[in-house]
């Protein structure tokens, strides 16, 4: 029964690990002309930044321990308020998947699957992601531990053959070669696109065993995620300059690409292909999961096959419909600029209110 | 599985493209692409008297248009199998077409995920499609396989560097440094090859002649623009000052003297950039150290028999001005004549000072550049002095 379901601390590491790498390994390149080459350092310290809130929202989930962040806005806000934050909730997640599934989709397009239509990819990794959100969280806990894994794995198979000769540390230092606040600009757009991760935490929390005492088990998947992902890009940097680093359009698919050994072994690019395989199965998952449990809330849990069918087309048309690279680039920017850290500013804000509220009323937490 | 239907291929379908040549015509503003690709067993066709098939060890078309991609589907056209570019192995642009359209060529490749960015450049003072059409007929190779050969191993003589669409890419972006690819010298008896397939229209059939390749000096770019050559000890010099990995043979420089002249081998080289600002004006040293064996040694002065400390020291300061005299010269022609930054100082300066750079310098380089001031500092070490450690008597 779900109530009772309790993930592990390394199921939560790794699901906040798959959860804040996700838009961001496209739109990284975004914040180059702010950072230069300080890149790395500011996507280091901009995912690290999410630490607190992650802290905050595992302290607010001890207060109402069978419930999620959207249960304790429910119980403060009443019915509709609350399903109206929840619909936009939806909605974010959805954009979320939409963005991540073109790019991803058009990454295979551009590098290996050139005349297989877009929409079939894009069903195919839908449906993989419906059957593993409908095997429950515990099921895509256990999942994430070993395709985080196979896909760190796989980055370090392709990038370790970048040292000696591909690797110049000429494009590493000098580190900052920017001002202070374009610096700040870059890492603030780090901070908001890595924030998906906090959407994954408001409905995890609910089965962390006594969140208030666990907090430093998301800390840890955003600390390791921050170290990952940082550096693959003082990896490719370093292979390619700052200068070349923001022109491409698909992080360590490029840079993979530069690599060969002698005269015959290339295309090492397929261990990073891997990698960004395992990243947008586990953001799709994640992204149908979220807005499938949400969703049960709000449409009661009648029917909640047929939700996550809807939730799916819901994600899997505007997909097909956008079909561009390009445009879901843009609109992982926004999302990374204007929603996701906002939004996840107000929820966190109001639920804080209604604990204080509750608790001076009460004495003790929510029920 | 199902996803990978529309693009399945049989491998047998493909002609694996080895080199790729363009040229350009600045008059009637019009490219020539030219393929280059080794024929496999069936597809050669040929047949002598005995009924035993000769194997061609390539095949040459080319077809001109108004642009790069006008003139790619001409050659689909008549190449009966899908082209494949995975395994290219070098690109070679004609002189014209580096001077007045590089930037069109850079563009395309760097683009195109089927050209990885690993293939080897070269520029060519002919046209790129005579240089593709010349084959060495003592060799089994094909013509891009020698000439991707010629640049990887002209880096041990100094004569050239490899250089890749992607690090051609890196000059032409990264601030401070002007982009460099080596040349290539193509020779024959035959001033043009011969279209033994036939012409139609701006399509050449089976281009071929006889000759061999040369891969020696470097090609220098302002810009996305040719704007002329490095000669061998050009070349020389502008590895020297880059710490290119040279292992080559060196003479001292006495070419008067050529009795006292000494023969090195260059084990190791290596060389540093500094820069110093001096009330916001930098001052440059190139510092470069090298290791080398002697390899000639003869000298009918001294009376020692063996070859002395101060005999190697004498030598060492020998080579260090051989060393010092290619550096000048490629400084000469780099900075002075040529007015390109192709050695990276301004890349120095950035690294040392990036704000610095930015707001006082990036703006005005190319004026500054060609006055700027330069040090050169050479340390050359005889490490030993080959099979033997006297001087060779002759009785």
């Amino acid at each position: 029964m779900e109530e009772k379901l309790k993930l592990t601390r390394e199921q939560v590491i790794f699901i906040t690990f798959i959860g804040t790498i996700g838009n961001i390994v496209y739109s990284h390149t975004w914040i180059v002309n702010n950072t230069g080459r300080a890149e790395w350092v500011a996507t280091l310290l901009g995912i690290l930044l999410l630490v607190p809130l992650a802290i905050w929202i595992f302290y607010l989930g001890k207060f109402y321990p069978q419930g999620n962040i959207f249960d304790i806005l429910e119980k403060g806000l009443g019915k509709i308020l609350s399903s109206g934050l929840g619909l936009l909730f939806i909605i974010i997640n959805i954009a979320v998947a939409v963005a991540q599934l073109n790019m991803f989709t058009e990454m295979v397009s551009v590098f290996f699957l050139q005349f297989t239509p877009s929409w079939v990819n894009m069903l195919f990794i839908t449906l993989i992601g419906v059957l593993f959100a409908y095997g429950g969280i515990q099921t895509f806990g256990k999942l994430t531990q070993i395709l985080a894994i196979l896909g760190v794995i796989d980055f370090i198979a392709a990038f370790i053959f970048a040292f000696p000769n591909v690797f110049q540390i000429e494009y590493i230092i000098p580190i900052f070669d920017t001002s202070l606040s374009g610096f700040f600009k870059g890492t603030i757009f780090m901070t908001g696109g890595a924030a998906e991760t906090l959407l994954v935490l408001m409905i995890i929390v609910r089965y962390v065993p006594d969140s208030g005492k666990h907090y430093m088990w998301p800390v840890k998947g955003i600390a390791l995620s921050a170290v990952v992902f940082s550096s693959a890009i003082f990896v490719i940097i370093g292979m390619m300059s700052a200068e070349l680093a923001k022109r491409i359009a698909f992080g360590g698919v490029n840079a993979a690409m530069l690599i060969q050994i002698g005269e015959f072994i290339q295309g090492l690019e397929v261990f990073i292909f891997g990698a960004y395989q395992f990243i947008a199965i586990g953001k799709i998952t994640l992204s149908i999961y979220l807005a499938w449990i949400v969703g049960k809330k709000i449409f009661t849990e009648k029917k909640s096959s047929l939700q996550l069918f809807i939730i799916a087309l819901m994600i899997l048309i505007p997909s097909v419909w956008l079909t561009s690279y390009n445009k879901a680039y843009f609109l992982a920017i926004a999302l990374g600029n204007y929603i996701l850290l906002p939004f996840s500013l107000l929820v966190l804000l109001l639920a804080s209110v209604i604990v204080i509220i509750k608790n001076k009323k009460t004495g003790r937490g929510l029920k | 599985m199902l996803s990978g239907c529309w693009d399945y291929e049989e491998y047998e379908d493909f002609i694996q493209v080895e080199g790729l040549g363009i040229d350009y015509n600045k008059e009637s503003l019009e490219t020539r692409l030219t393929f280059e690709y080794t024929p496999t067993k069936g597809q050669s066709g040929k047949t002598d008297s005995s009924g035993s098939s000769a194997q061609k060890t390539q095949i040459v078309h080319s077809a001109t248009d108004k642009t790069l991609l006008d003139a790619f589907p001409k050659l689909q056209q008549i190449i009966y199998k899908k082209l494949f570019f995975g395994y290219l192995k070098v690109i070679v642009i004609s002189e014209e077409a580096a001077k007045y359209n590089m930037a069109n060529i850079i563009e395309w490749v760097d683009r195109t995920p089927v050209l990885r960015s690993t293939v080897l450049l070269v520029i060519t003072s002919g046209t790129a499609e005579e240089t593709l059409s010349t084959l060495d007929v003592a060799s089994l190779e094909s013509s891009s396989k020698e000439i991707f050969s010629l640049i990887n191993l002209s880096e041990s003589t100094g004569a050239a560097y490899p250089v890749s669409v992607h690090n051609l890419t890196q000059m032409m972006t990264i601030p401070g440094i002007e982009a460099t690819v080596p040349r290539d010298i193509t020779v024959s008896k035959k001033n043009k090859p011969d279209a033994k397939g036939g012409i139609e229209g701006n399509i050449k059939y089976d281009i071929e002649r006889d000759g061999d390749h040369r891969v020696a000096g470097l090609a220098a770019f302002k810009g996305d623009k040719f704007i002329g050559w490095l000669d061998e000890k050009e070349s020389h010099g502008f590895g020297w000052i880059t710490g290119k990995k040279i292992t080559t043979y060196k003479v001292s420089e006495e070419s008067t003297d050529t009795e006292n002249v000494l023969y090195f081998r260059v084990i190791k080289s290596k060389s540093k950039i500094k820069v110093q600002i001096d009330k916001d004006k930098p001052e440059f040293q190139v510092n470069v150290k090298v290791n080398a064996d002697i390899r000639k040694y003869y000298s009918n002065q001294g009376s020692d028999d063996f070859l002395s400390i101060k005999e190697i020291s004498d030598m060492e300061k020998k080579l260090s001005e051989s060393i010092r005299s290619d550096i000048e010269a490629a400084l000469k022609r780099g900075q002075k004549e040529l007015k390109s930054d192709v050695f990276g100082f301004g890349f120095a300066l950035f690294r040392e000072d990036p704000q610095l750079w930015r707001t006082e310098f990036e703006g005005k380089w190319d004026d500054l550049y060609p006055d700027l001031s330069i040090k050169i500092n050479v340390e050359a070490k005889i490490i030993n002095t080959g099979t033997g450690n006297r001087r060779f008597e002759f009785r």
